[in-house]
This record gives C-alpha cells, sequence and structure tokens, in this order.
C-alpha cells in the first residue's frame, strides 16, 4: 500500500504541477486541465486500438497531441479573454463540457479499459503484488517532474517562467514576451495531463466523466500546496495521492472525495495552503 | 542627437485624463529629470514610454518610431526601473540580474554584470540570497543592476530613492554619477525629490496635473522663482 500509494501520488504530482503552472504564469485556473488528461487517454485508445499504431507510437502520439491542444486553447480561446477573470473561469469550464461531451460522441460514455500496460507482468515486495507498469508510471512521473525542475531553474526559457510567475511588469520590462512564454506553459502542462492520462487508464481504464475526478484532485492537490507554489504542489500531490490510494482501497466510490476532505481540513487551519505565501 | 521624442503624448484611464499633449525631448548621453509632486503623472508618463500602457500621441526613439509591445522596445534598448522595482522577489539577485540582459545575445554579458557588482559590491555579496530578503535599499540596488544589464541607451528611472534611508541614498546617487561619468549613458528620471533630480541633471520637465509646465536646464530653473517656492523649498 505504501508503495502504491507513492506511485499513484507521483501521476497526481504531474496533474498538479501542470494544473499550478499555469495557475502561476497565465493566472488561469484551468477548469479543462482535467479533460487534457482524458483527451491524452482518448487519443491513445483512438490511435492504438482503431488505428492498430504500436503502444508507444500511440503513447507519444497522445502525448504530443494535447502538447499541441492545449496551447491552442489558449491563442484561440484564452487570450483574446485573458484579462476577464470570470470570463475565462468559465470558458475553461465550458471547455471541459465540452471536450467530455465531444467524447462521449466518438466514443461513447462506456468505460474503456482496452488501453493495456506499457509493459506486463510484476512482482511482490513486502506482501504487496506491484505491477511493473505502476512501477514504470512512478518512475516516468518522478523523471519528468525532475526534468521540469531542471529546465524551469536552469535555462533562460525556464526562468522566464519563474520570472513571469512572479512579477509580469517586470518581466516585460526585462523583454520576456510573456504570450510566448505562457504558450510553452499550456504546451508543457498539457503534456504533462496527458502523461498522467496515459498511465492512469492504464491501470484504471477510463470514462468520459472521469475529468472531473482527475479535476477535483489536481485542484485540491494545488490549493492544499498554496496556490502558485510547485513545491507545495509537489508535497500535497503525495499528502492526496495516498489518501487516494487508501480511500479506493476501502471505498472506490469516494474517490476524490477523501481529496476534498484532506482539503477543507488544511485550509480550515492554514489558509494559505501548506506552501502559500501569505498574503502581504 | 536627440535620443527620445515624445509628441503630443495623451494618457487616460477610463475617462480621467492623466496625460495631457505631453512633448519633451531627451539628447543622447544627458541626464534629464521629470520632476511633479504626488499624482502628477510622472509614472503614468513612463510606463506609456515602456508599452505598459496605451497612449496616443507620437514617441520617436533614436529617429524611429518606438515599436509598441514591451519587449521590443527593450530590445530596442529603452530599459525601464520602475518605481515599486518589480523584482522578481523568490529568485536570487543573480538571476534578477541575469534576466536584466535576457534579450541580449552579445558576449558582454559577463563584463557589464562585472559592472553592477563594482558599482554595488553589496549585490556581489548577496548573489545567492533571494531578493525578497534583501533590505529596501539593497532591492533597489538590484533593480537598478537589473535594468542596467539591459545595456539601455536610454534608462527610465522613476524614483529610484523613494523611501530608503539617507544614506543609501546618497549611495545610489554616487552610482548613478558613476554611471552617468563612465558610461556616457542617457538618463531620464522621475522625481518628486526636486533637490535630487537637480544635484544630478542637466535638464529639467516639471510636470503638473499631466502637462508639462516648465522645462529648461537645471540652472535655469534654480533661478525661477515658482520652482524655487513650490519644489526647492529655499
Ligand atoms: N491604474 C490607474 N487607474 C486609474 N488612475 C490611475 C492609475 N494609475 C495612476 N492613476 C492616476 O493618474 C494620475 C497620475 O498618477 P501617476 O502614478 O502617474 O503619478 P506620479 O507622478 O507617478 O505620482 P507619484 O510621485 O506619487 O508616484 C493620478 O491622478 C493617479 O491617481
Ligand atoms: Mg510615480
Amino acid at each position: 500500500m505504501l508503495i502504491l500509494g507513492f506511485l499513484i501520488s507521483s501521476l497526481y504530482a504531474l496533474v498538479a504541477v501542470g494544473f499550478t503552472m499555469i495557475f502561476g504564469v497565465a493566472g488561469v485556473l484551468n477548469l479543462a486541465h482535467g479533460a487534457f488528461v482524458m483527451v491524452g487517454a482518448y487519443l491513445a485508445i483512438w490511435a492504438f486500438v482503431i488505428l492498430k499504431w504500436s503502444l508507444p507510437v500511440a503513447f507519444a502520439f497522445a502525448i504530443l497531441g494535447v502538447a499541441v491542444i492545449a496551447p491552442l486553447v489558449y491563442r484561440v480561446l484564452i487570450r483574446p479573454i485573458e484579462n476577464r477573470t470570470v470570463t475565462v473561469f468559465l470558458a475553461t469550464l465550458l471547455l471541459a463540457v465540452l471536450l467530455e461531451q465531444v467524447i462521449i460522441l466518438f466514443f461513447s460514455a462506456k468505460p474503456r479499459t482496452d488501453l493495456p500496460p506499457f509493459i506486463q507482468g510484476g512482482f511482490v515486495l513486502w506482501g504487496t503484488s506491484i505491477p511493473y507498469n505502476r512501477l514504470l508510471a512512478g518512475v516516468v512521473a518522478l523523471v519528468v517532474i525532475g526534468l521540469l525542475w531542471a529546465f524551469v531553474t536552469r535555462t533562460k526559457t525556464g526562468k522566464a517562467i519563474l520570472a513571469l510567475s512572479m512579477d509580469r511588469r517586470g518581466a516585460a520590462l526585462v523583454g520576456i514576451a510573456s504570450h510566448r512564454i505562457t504558450l510553452w506553459v499550456w504546451a508543457i502542462s498539457g503534456a504533462l495531463a496527458a502523461i498522467a492520462g496515459l498511465f492512469i487508464t492504464s491501470f484504471l481504464g477510463i470514462q468520459p466523466f472521469e475529468e472531473r475526478v482527475s479535476l477535483v484532485i489536481a485542484f485540491s492537490t494545488v490549493v492544499l500546496g498554496g496556490l502558485g507554489s510547485i513545491p507545495g504542489s509537489l508535497w500535497a500531490a503525495f499528502i492526496i495521492g495516498y489518501a487516494e490510494t487508501i480511500a479506493q482501497a476501502f471505498a472506490p466510490e469516494a474517490r476524490g472525495l477523501a481529496s476534498l476532505v484532506i482539503l477543507l481540513i488544511v485550509l480550515t487551519i492554514r489558509p494559505q495552503g501548506l506552501f502559500g505565501r501569505a498574503a502581504t | 542627437m536627440k535620443l527620445l521624442e515624445v509628441n503630443g503624448l495623451d494618457v487616460f484611464y477610463g475617462k480621467a485624463q492623466a496625460l495631457r499633449g505631453v512633448s519633451f525631448t531627451v539628447q543622447e548621453g544627458e541626464f534629464a529629470s521629470v520632476i511633479g509632486s504626488n499624482g502628477a503623472g510622472k509614472t503614468t508618463l513612463f510606463n506609456a514610454i515602456s508599452g505598459l500602457l496605451p497612449y496616443q500621441g507620437e514617441i520617436g526613439f533614436a529617429g524611429q518610431k518606438l515599436p509598441s509591445k514591451p519587449h521590443e522596445i527593450v530590445q530596442s534598448g529603452l530599459i525601464h526601473c520602475p518605481e515599486g522595482r518589480s523584482l522578481f522577489a523568490y529568485l536570487s539577485v543573480l538571476d534578477n540580474l541575469q534576466l536584466g540582459a535576457y534579450r541580449r545575445k552579445d558576449r558582454e554579458i559577463e563584463r557589464d554584470l562585472r559592472v553592477v557588482f563594482e558599482l554595488f559590491p553589496r549585490l556581489e555579496e548577496r548573489e545567492r540570497q533571494l531578493v525578497h530578503t534583501l533590505s529596501g535599499g539593497e532591492q533597489q540596488m538590484v533593480a537598478i543592476g537589473r535594468a542596467l544589464m539591459g545595456r539601455p541607451r536610454l534608462l527610465l528611472l522613476d524614483e529610484p530613492t523613494l523611501g530608503l534611508a539617507p544614506i543609501v541614498r546618497s549611495h545610489i546617487s554616487q552610482a548613478l554619477d558613476a554611471i552617468q561619468e563612465r558610461y556616457r549613458m542617457t538618463i531620464l528620471l522621475a522625481e518628486q525629490n526636486a533637490d535630487f533630480a537637480f544635484k544630478h541633471s542637466k535638464r529639467i520637465y516639471l510636470l503638473e496635473t499631466g502637462q508639462i509646465v516648465r522645462e529648461g536646464t537645471a540652472e535655469e530653473l534654480k533661478r525661477d522663482d515658482y520652482i524655487r517656492q513650490a519644489y526647492l523649498g529655499s
């Protein structure tokens, strides 16, 4: 259970970090983030099951697909209205519903479990059987997060992303083209969501309403960690990951609920979240 | 040669007009100041010039029309060190300074970093420290340093000594003298503190409720009765 919790958590971390990046850099609470997770999964199912591409190609296609769709969403839908916070909020909500419906139209609302594990088999550790696929998911998630960390703290574009999240005016005055950087952030966020979606689907299957669970989890993680704080999201992902794993074991219907309960408790004690910077 | 040429600038906040037909020029190599009290429109003027606010009127820079987007303006060599600093609070001093050179591709970035550290040795001692943990004076040094890292042809400085202790103010004052003497940089300063502006600049513009009401060399305006009474307190 301990290990499974850790492996699941690292996928939640992927979802949450993408969500928090868009909030931190663009100030957008992207309610379609869960839909990006789902679109990634369905793109892979489409490529693998219907087009009969090989599994690695289907995975790559899905990740690239969402990494292209997400910045397009920003460019076409969000950017024209980006100064109107409430409108943006509603637009992302509408987009989430729309994507859900599009998927139902093409794939019906039935759960799909035909995306196979990336690798078969497993092993037993301390009495728990651990499929290799879950191990792989955990490793991939951690490596991706590590790479992302190196990217934002070491490269020039990465630092521009951090700068933009800290002070938009300052960023403009050193010559950072915020719209270009924001496109990058949406692309990265979309790719992370897709990666999580692929693995989650390959162990749990997926259905169109799944995006709501992903969104609730991403949302709780990000608020729990402190809105906009990337280290905060990572810690929160692990807390929520464990809560969800435990909830899953005892009451599978309650998936998504556990995270909300934790969120409620923490926010009552610490309104700015675990790592949030208290408003100054 | 005229480096900056502002012609008939109008800026509105909604229906309220904050600048009314502001026109002035800054010569290459010159230190000029816009003085004016609270709410006169100095920050509005600088924000319009650096592309943060929409305006009507014309702005020419180095003989060409100034581009409209902030990053293009930075690229053309007009760098704005803003009121309130707008630093990247959770990045280190060094990261902040290096981001100042974000648009540059030349090989002299390292050399300019040395120059900034010579002007403000305290920043070198604290290069790894996160900016939000610095004192106000140190933060102002980072803000000026970051602007210098953009290698300005024209540096806009908005109230660089606002709220600072006298000793820090004189330190920054010396740094401005050094920058101007050594690098012949063109500087446009916005100040409420007329004494500070007169000490540094050759040419002065007085802004009152969004309009330029006096202009001239520092020598001339020092003798102007109105300015002496209302701004110089002597
Ligand atoms: N964002 C804004 N929205 C509406 N009005 C504004 C805004 N910013 C400034 N103003 C108004 O425009 C006028 C000029 O303000 P500005 O900040 O340019 O003055 P300033 O000369 O820089 O003053 P200070 O020396 O206090 O910094 C003021 O009347 C101010 O209230
Ligand atoms: Mg001002």
